[in-house]
């Protein structure tokens, strides 16, 4: 079965050959790989000459996503699926350009907004950053309050367009 | 005079106040920790033997409100303030309020605290007991002629800086005596554009420089000892990153030249306690140093120094606080092994090191020293220092340590929140660093080499793999305890 996973933001294709209590097998990048769990943190790697890898990895499930450090890199891996019905509710959206507090908000939902009004200000790296409204349209999410912290690259505000 | 302390109130937070109070409870002394509302979660809110919440507001209301946390105290009998680094640790103001309250401050005196923060008072009385500094002219004499004099003397390359200085505006770097005038001129006008005053000073030009300094310790009786150097050349935006000692720079010789002119410096202002002279190392002139500063507290990277002398600094402030004397004398210390230590920091190193934010789902699993202020389910917040932890490993020679860091990184993964660990892998991984070539501008001239590179095929199968398992239940172990309470839930009634 193909699968489509968002791999720190890379799409990546795998075929998924098993994927239950014995543990998992799928094939990527030309190579077939199968792994199981082993208590801990660790995975076991059945390799291709049958001998058993042992492997540490920390894990963490948070919401659709996993969190996985390989070595001293971190993966954050979600299906793609899940990634992009996340992805077309971005449209309208107006994202924080890094992480920061938000500071004060002019708007709240189903407000009317003209293109180029304040809708909110962030302050990040000791600057406020003022959040605008790119078109004339109403606001259908704000999910933030005044001194909320936030990541960089989320959606603050989503808007609808006037037609 | 000896006294004994019996309750320590920590003026900090975070992976300091932990650490101090690790020797406390060594020593059996009580301790009173502070923090912020938002803090709550946080280790070191309550790791004190009393705590007390600072409630929510500005710095200046809570860390930094210095009758506040001295009221706090007297209403719980403190005897003594640790302050840490950073916040009120280099604040004479603070320590001679402490003081006037019967309360000792760990560190040296207010005195030695206003000489050394004080830029130009300090350079003076350096140049009064014949420390080095770096070769310069920071006089009022302002004629071109007579400048070009002075930077003939230093010898060039020379650096021309406003005098009113900072952020490189009104700066030029000057490579002989041919364009001395036209720079000079140039220098001028941007710093009268951008200061609105046209001064400069000029310093000689240090193209290599090495940031290294000595670890020192005084008590209240005239002993005054170093514990040998530090090397923190591998700097971000002035921010120290990885720290080390024995520094890969010095041989014995230079090494004991260093340690003296810090005893010298100790022994002339009269000091007490733990304090750093920092210098810079000239890469080009064999043996050449300057002084740079003296910071009068205890430095984030003082465990390198613990790791390799076998000595507790915050046991040995305290001992120096309490009035007694320095448990050893120069000649019982050595230097053995080497350590190093690596910041780990809450940001984006290939993004512009942008600080990042989010919860911590798993800290770590190592048997490293590692000194932070987070457990697991922490959140990461912009409103401190964006730095995590700090890893500590140990080795015999340079190589194991280095060896023994990539391993520690390795369990040390943060994982929620993007961190500098990978980009620190690179660091000790590479080829100048390993061959001990570390120069405070390392990480901008090896910026293109210090890019990630393609993650193999391997490990993406293996983040793959976690997805997968994290999403399937794990094999269902049959086990002798099936019989938990929660069998006899069915049919349960109230």
């Amino acid at each position: 079965m193909k699968k489509n996973l968002i791999i720190n933001g890379n799409e990546v294709e795998v075929d998924l050959i098993k994927n239950d209590s014995s543990g998992v097998k799928f094939s990527f990048a030309g190579k077939e790989w199968s792994f199981d769990h082993a208590g801990g943190n660790a995975i076991f790697e059945t390799t291709s000459n049958g001998s058993s890898k042992r492997h540490n990895i920390f894990k963490h499930k948070h919401g659709t996503q996993t969190f996985a450090a390989v070595g001293t890199r971190t993966f954050k891996v979600e299906d793609a699926i899940v990634s992009q019905s996340k992805g077309s509710a971005v449209s309208g959206g107006m994202v924080s350009p890094m992480p920061g507090k938000i500071l004060k908000l002019f708007k709240k939902v189903n407000d009317p907004v003209k293109a180029g009004e304040t809708i909110l200000v962030m302050e990040a790296m000791k600057m406020k950053h003022a959040i605008k409204a790119p078109t004339d349209g109403s606001i259908v999410k704000l999910d933030f309050l005044e001194g909320d912290q936030v990541d960089g690259g989320v959606v603050l505000v989503e808007l609808k367009e006037n037609s | 005079m000896k006294l004994k302390l019996q309750k320590i109130l920590i003026a900090n937070r975070g992976e300091i106040a932990l650490r101090v109070i690790r020797s406390c409870k060594e020593l059996g002394i009580k301790t009173v920790t502070l923090y912020t509302d938002e803090e709550i979660d946080l280790p070191h809110a309550l790791a004190g033997d009393e705590s007390v919440c600072l409630g929510s507001g500005a710095l200046s209301d809570t860390y930094l409100a210095q009758d506040r946390i001295i009221k706090i105290c007297k209403d719980l009998n403190v005897d003594a303030i640790h302050p840490g680094y950073g916040f009120l640790s280099e604040n004479a103001e603070f320590c001679r309020k402490v003081t006037a309250a019967g309360i000792k401050f760990i560190g040296p005196s207010p005195e030695s605290m206003i000489l050394m923060g004080d830029k130009t008072g300090s350079k003076r009385k350096m140049e009064e007991i014949k420390i080095p500094l770096i070769p310069g002219y920071h006089g009022d004499e302002q004629e071109p002629s007579f400048l070009k004099k002075e930077a003939d003397k230093i010898g060039y390359p020379v650096l021309v800086k406003a005098s009113a200085g900072g952020g490189g505006k009104g700066m030029r770097v000057v490579a002989s005596s041919s364009e001395f005038l036209e720079s000079l001129a140039a220098a001028k006008r941007e710093a009268m554009n951008a200061f609105g005053d046209e001064r400069v000073l000029i310093e000689k030009y240090i193209q290599n420089p090495r940031h290294i300094e000595i670890q020192v310790m005084s008590d209240q009786h005239g002993n005054h000892t170093h514990l040998f150097e530090r090397e923190c050349s591998i700097q971000r935006r002035h921010q120290k990153i990885v720290e080390e000692s024995p520094s890969p720079a010095l041989d014995q010789t230079l090494r004991t030249k260093m340690a003296e002119v810090a005893i010298r410096i100790t022994s002339s202002i009269n000091y007490e306690g733990a304090g750093t002279i920092e210098f810079i190392l000239d890469g080009d002139i064999p043996g050449a140093f300057y002084f740079l500063e003296m910071n009068t507290r205890l430095q984030v990277e003082h465990p390198v120094t613990e790791l390799v002398t076998g000595l507790d600094l915050v046991k040995l402030q305290i001992a120096v606080a309490s009035g007694e004397k320095l448990p050893y004398t120069q000649a019982d210390l050595v230097q053995r092994g080497h350590a190093l230590e690596l910041r780990i920091y809450a940001e984006d190193p290939d993004n512009g090191f942008l600080p990042s934010i989010g919860t911590i789902h798993q800290v770590a699993e190592t048997s490293a020293r590692l000194d932070t202020g987070y457990k697991d389910g922490n959140k990461v917040t912009i409103s401190f220092d964006p730095m995590l932890a700090k890893l500590i490993v140990y080795g015999a020679t340079r190589d194991e340590a280095i060896a023994s860091a990539l391993q520690a990184l390795k369990e040390t993964p943060f994982l929620g929140v993007t961190t500098n660990r990978d980009y620190l892998a690179r660091i000790l991984t590479h080829e100048k660093f390993v061959e001990g070539e570390t120069f405070t501008h390392f990480v901008a001239t090896y910026a293109e080499s210090l890019t990630p590179k393609d993650a193999e095929d391997g490990e993406i199968a293996l983040a793959v793999a976690s997805h997968f398992l994290m999403n399937s239940s794990p094999k269902v172990v049959s086990n002798a305890n099936n019989y938990s309470s929660w069998s006899y839930l069915t049919g349960f009634r109230l």
